[in-house]
């Protein structure tokens, strides 16, 4: 990872965070998890360490986004792995777009069964059905953001070099 | 393979990362110092950035002239300030914030969603609006929660119906005394939104009775007598003393843009003593 491409990414962190707190004070629903998409589009392409480094980031980003999570740090802890287990998916050479629309699936599933259990341990209910739909959006908007999020980076690590 | 020395830089990087992550999540957990200044710290930085962002009723009246798309863009941001207009005067003629000290605030940032629904959000009042921790927070048709935490211009709230948030309450027209939280019913036996309530002692719950706050010390967290919600079902009471039940919250949370702040003075002269029976 080269320092451009940190920083490209560590900027559209930012930009999903913030857009994805903002746009919630609109109740837009269902809002896709944006984090999540810069996430796994950096561990699909950079493998399993730039993953759980990117998820780490992202994670403490939402942590510390007014109002942040309840308990700091278990939103960078949560994306972290998402971010480990999403690289170790990383296939060489181009990925069918399925593939990708298909690994964020997995990957926003996994953070709401997570987010599920950790809200049920301390006795709030959950909606699985918003739940779902955030599964949908997350991964349709990936179809879409994936791409030039991936343009954003190829860009911004070409320039070192040329 | 071991691999070159940048390459084992990095990795002890990462490492490191991750169990101060770790670390500052068990401080956080037993209530340490730490996590609350690192906070305050970016809620300073990235608070104004939600300000910013938030839905706002002004417009510039500059842009305004230019074509037909910033006048579109200026009717909708008329329609909300109309909105939010029409929220704030209900919010001050509300029973909530009857003679009261009322600060407005706009909502201008909800935490990640997540199945459990809103549980926090971020209102853009903060220390230098007069705002400090443990405010109750209300908006038009009641209770909405408490002041968590304070930046010079932005404020946390803990949403009713949130992990964190226990409310003493009284129920009904005896006002038979009760919390209110999410402990007090198991999750399952409620809907998404709804809140758990139980008895402090054997009394009446009956479907349909207004649950309103009991108050606190000085009106902090919560001041007396704000409308929590109704109660929508009375649970069979299966070998407890006291009977509980589910409530249907006051305010919807979901669609809150317009809040208002109580700010009550704490207590400061004695409160005289009178004679029983006097006419």
């Amino acid at each position: 990872m080269t320092p451009a491409g940190a920083l490209a990414r560590a900027v559209l962190l930012l930009l999903g965070g913030v857009l994805g707190v903002t746009l919630a004070a609109r109740h837009l629903s269902p809002l896709p998890d944006l984090v999540l998409v810069v996430v796994v589009s950096a561990a699909l392409r950079a493998g399993p360490r730039v993953g759980l480094l990117t998820g780490l980031v992202g994670g403490w980003l939402l942590d510390l986004l007014p109002p942040g999570s309840a308990v700091l740090g278990t939103q960078a802890l949560l994306y972290a792995v998402a971010g480990l287990c999403v690289g170790a998916l990383r296939r060489p050479g181009p990925v069918p777009v399925v593939w990708v629309v298909l690994v964020i699936a997995g990957a926003a599933g996994g953070l709401e069964l997570a987010r599920a259990v950790l809200a049920l341990a301390q006795g709030v209910p959950v909606d699985v059905v918003s739940s779902a739909l955030r599964v949908l959006a997350t991964a349709t908007v990936g179809l879409v953001v994936v791409p030039l999020v991936s343009a954003v980076e190829r860009r911004s690590e070409r320039r070192r070099f040329a | 393979m071991r691999g070159d020395a940048p390459d084992r830089r990095r990795r002890r990087l990462v490492t490191l990362a991750v169990l101060a992550t770790c670390a500052l999540l068990l401080v956080d957990l037993v209530g340490g110092p730490g996590p609350g200044v690192l906070r305050r710290g970016a809620a300073t930085v990235l608070g104004p950035l939600e300000r910013v962002l938030a839905p706002s009723g002004r417009a510039s009246e500059d842009e305004l002239r230019r074509d037909n798309e910033d006048l579109q863009n200026a009717l909708r941001q008329a329609e909300v300030a109309g909105r939010e207009a029409s929220e704030l005067s209900a919010l001050m003629a509300s029973p909530a914030t009857a003679g009261a000290r009322v600060v407005p605030a706009r909502v201008v940032g909800v935490a990640a969603p997540g199945p459990q629904g809103v549980v926090r959000l971020t209102i853009d009042v903060g220390s230098r609006d007069g705002i400090d921790v443990d405010r109750t927070v209300v908006a038009a048709g009641g209770l909405v929660g408490r002041v968590s935490s304070v930046a010079p211009w932005t404020s946390d709230v803990l949403v009713v119906g949130g992990p964190d948030v226990v409310i003493g309450a009284r129920v009904g027209a005896a006002g038979a005394l009760a919390t209110v939280s999410g402990a007090t019913v198991a999750a399952t036996d409620r809907a998404p939104g709804e809140l758990g309530l139980a008895l402090v002692q054997t009394g009446t719950l009956a479907v349909g009775d207004d649950v309103r706050t009991l108050g606190s010390v000085d009106g902090r967290p919560f001041v007396p007598g704000v409308l929590v919600g109704q109660v929508t079902a009375v649970e069979p009471q299966r070998g407890r003393l006291a009977p509980s039940g589910t409530v249907q919250p006051a305010v919807d949370v979901g669609t809150l843009s317009v809040v208002g702040v109580l700010l009550s003075p704490p207590r400061a002269t004695p409160r005289p003593a009178a004679t029983g029976g006097a006419r």
